[in-house]
């Protein structure tokens, strides 16, 4: 018998490559969130701050570190990681790659909520209940209305697409961008300014930063088993289900992990655009359409980028702090269509 | 080992137009059936029942003796396959990716998926798709696509395949070289296979049983000599077929519209 299977062996996503991609990115990650620990404004140097950082003596330099720094770079690396895969399984289920983690009108629930709270003068703590609380509604009322495309074991005709479920979420979010929209006009001056950041995510004052990477760290390791089956599921519901998929339980399960998912990233740090669209579609250019490999590549490289941005937004026009969504779609835009146009 | 897959007086409809009306059919391990009959006559619809994706309307359907529905989806992704009529990528994928993932079913829960790529290769060679192996799907052209789908199936490895219009956008070559496996793996391994198709004359030379379905509940299935005869043809198909029989071999011709005889 005649092989010539090295001549010819196609390059496949291999565990052992995954893994050595996923351990490479965590390795970017840690030192991205180092250097936004060791940076900062004003007059602190980095070798203060790794001073800081390291010296367990109480000067001003170690509370700053270790109570304002590295809690607000944990919360954006999980945060960014949180949207980016939330993202990326958005995009898996409505068979759209212009779908992002605010598609099915989250971020707009989340919005009317904490902006609710804002105006009516309440604390953080209930600025986030109400964010949280507004993300659930609108996830709710999502599933209660798309229920047809997420759960019917046996489709009307065969689509091939979720149209459905896209427009639902579409109609859901101008719903609630109208409702925001008139609160921002008639808030008290006072208060437009945090209304303003908040919707523009804002990660200066996060209560809990272990919430989010707990989150991400759950979501990825209830998803990543999923994945030969959100493979199969890319290939049409029709093909998957003769393959031994359930297409009702797998998307039933990315859509609660990905509002989940969002719920947790817009209670902890307001609305962050950008990451949610633009990592996992980058990822799909540079590493290809595998979600095996693609979904913890999203969850880690998501919070890469949201660290990084963070560390600029604070730094480079100190003392005032950039809202980092913006900052990140200014440097992600260009990055992103150079890849666009340099095609793969 | 293989077992037969059977229905019981199946009655299929869409929107509430009657189909088929009470079809018993028994496909055995070895057996090559083709489904024929006109547009829109539930051709697709009764391969997808066949492959227990849908429910019959009345009826039953079994599968080595047990209800198609009582299999667990995974379970039954071991026994059949089923290769709809069109896939369409939400998102791009070489055509290695996309015949390896057919292993799914076969592949314990935690496998990573590149443990065994054997069956993988061998369908790739067998449709002549070695050299497409690291192209992109949704760059491929429709023919080339609809063998990467085959060649899926064959790497499925089960034991009943059922193809919806297998043959459409392949050219002549791989048209016969589709049928010539699929043949050949009844044969050899005792596989049923059951496709629909359009051209009756290359189903008539490449099956052993056939459906002919008329769209108004009018269903038969049996011996392809029995089922597929001129008057059977010209009654379902609403257009004169004449049979002719050339080199000892049978073929069927429609009869032209303009009035005058073929």
């Amino acid at each position: 018998m005649m092989t010539s299977s090295s001549a010819t062996a196609p390059r496949l996503a291999t565990f052992g490559s995954a893994i050595r991609l996923w351990l490479g990115m965590l390795l970017v990650a840690l030192v991205a969130v180092l250097a936004s620990v060791l940076l900062g404004g004003g007059d602190s140097t980095v070798a203060a701050s790794w001073h800081g950082l390291v010296s367990p003596a109480e000067t001003p330099m170690h509370s700053i570190i270790w109570e304002l720094r590295l809690p607000r770079s944990i919360a954006a690396y999980g945060v960014g990681g949180l949207l980016a895969m939330s993202g990326c399984l958005m995009q898996i289920l409505v068979r759209n790659p212009l779908a992002d983690p605010y598609t099915l009108g989250l971020s707009g629930g989340a919005s009317v909520g904490a902006l609710g709270a804002m105006l009516g003068g309440l604390g953080a703590v209930l600025t986030a209940a109400g964010a949280a609380s507004g993300a659930l509604v609108a996830c709710l009322a999502v599933f209660v209305l798309g229920h047809r495309d997420l759960l019917s074991r046996q489709r009307a005709a065969q689509r091939e697409d979720s149209t459905d479920l896209i427009l639902i979420g579409v109609m859901l979010a101008s719903g609630f961008g109208a409702i925001v929209s008139m609160m921002l006009v008639l808030a008290p001056d006072r208060n437009l300014r945090g209304m303003l950041f908040w919707m523009m995510g804002d990660l200066s004052g996060v209560a809990n930063p272990a919430l989010p990477v707990i989150a991400l760290l759950l979501g990825v390791l209830l998803v990543v088993p999923l994945g030969r089956q959100l493979n199969l599921l890319g290939r049409g519901e029709e093909s998957a289900s003769a393959l031994g998929v359930r297409p009702n339980v797998v998307k039933s399960t990315i859509f609660i992990v990905a509002s989940l998912a969002t719920a947790v990233a817009v209670t902890t740090a307001g609305t962050v655009g950008f990451v949610g669209l633009v990592v996992p579609h980058a990822l799909r250019r540079v590493i290809g359409n595998d979600q095996r490999v693609l979904i913890p590549a999203c969850a880690l490289g998501g919070g890469i980028v949201v660290v990084v941005a963070d560390t600029i937004s604070r730094i480079v026009a100190d003392p005032i702090q950039l809202p980092v969504g913006a900052v990140m779609a200014v440097i992600g835009v260009p990055t992103f269509m150079f890849l666009l146009v340099k095609r793969r | 080992m293989s077992m037969a897959l059977a229905t019981e007086a199946i009655s299929l409809s869409i929107r509430g137009r009657l189909l088929v009306r009470a079809l018993s059919m028994r496909i055995e391990p070895g057996q090559v059936w083709c489904v024929l009959g006109p547009n829109g006559a539930g051709k697709s619809t009764l391969l997808r029942t066949l492959a227990g994706l849908r429910e019959p309307d009345e009826g039953r359907v079994t599968l080595g003796g047990r209800d198609i529905g009582a299999y667990r989806p995974i379970e039954l992704a071991r026994l059949r396959g089923f290769l709809p009529q069109s896939i369409v990528d939400a998102f791009s994928l070489t055509v290695m990716e996309a015949v390896i993932a057919a292993r799914h079913p076969r592949l314990p829960f935690w496998a990573w998926g590149d443990e065994d790529l054997q069956p993988a290769r061998r369908a790739l060679r067998t449709f002549e798709l070695e050299s497409l192996a690291e192209r992109d799907v949704t760059t491929l052209s429709g023919g080339e696509r609809q063998r990467v789908n085959i060649a899926a199936l064959f790497t499925q490895d089960v034991d009943v395949m059922l193809l919806d219009e297998p043959l459409s956008s392949l050219d002549l070559h791989h048209q016969m070289k589709t049928l010539h496996e699929l043949l050949h793996t009844a044969a050899r391994d005792g596989k049923s296979v059951v496709y629909t198709v359009h051209d009756i004359n290359l189903a008539f030379q490449h099956a052993t049983h056939a459906v002919l379905l008329d769209g108004n509940g009018g269903a038969l299935a049996g011996l392809k000599d029995e089922v597929i005869t001129s008057d059977h043809l010209s009654a379902a198909f609403h257009h004169p077929i004449h049979g002719v029989t050339l080199d000892g071999e049978r073929f069927f011709r429609a009869g032209r519209l303009n009035g005058r005889s073929p």
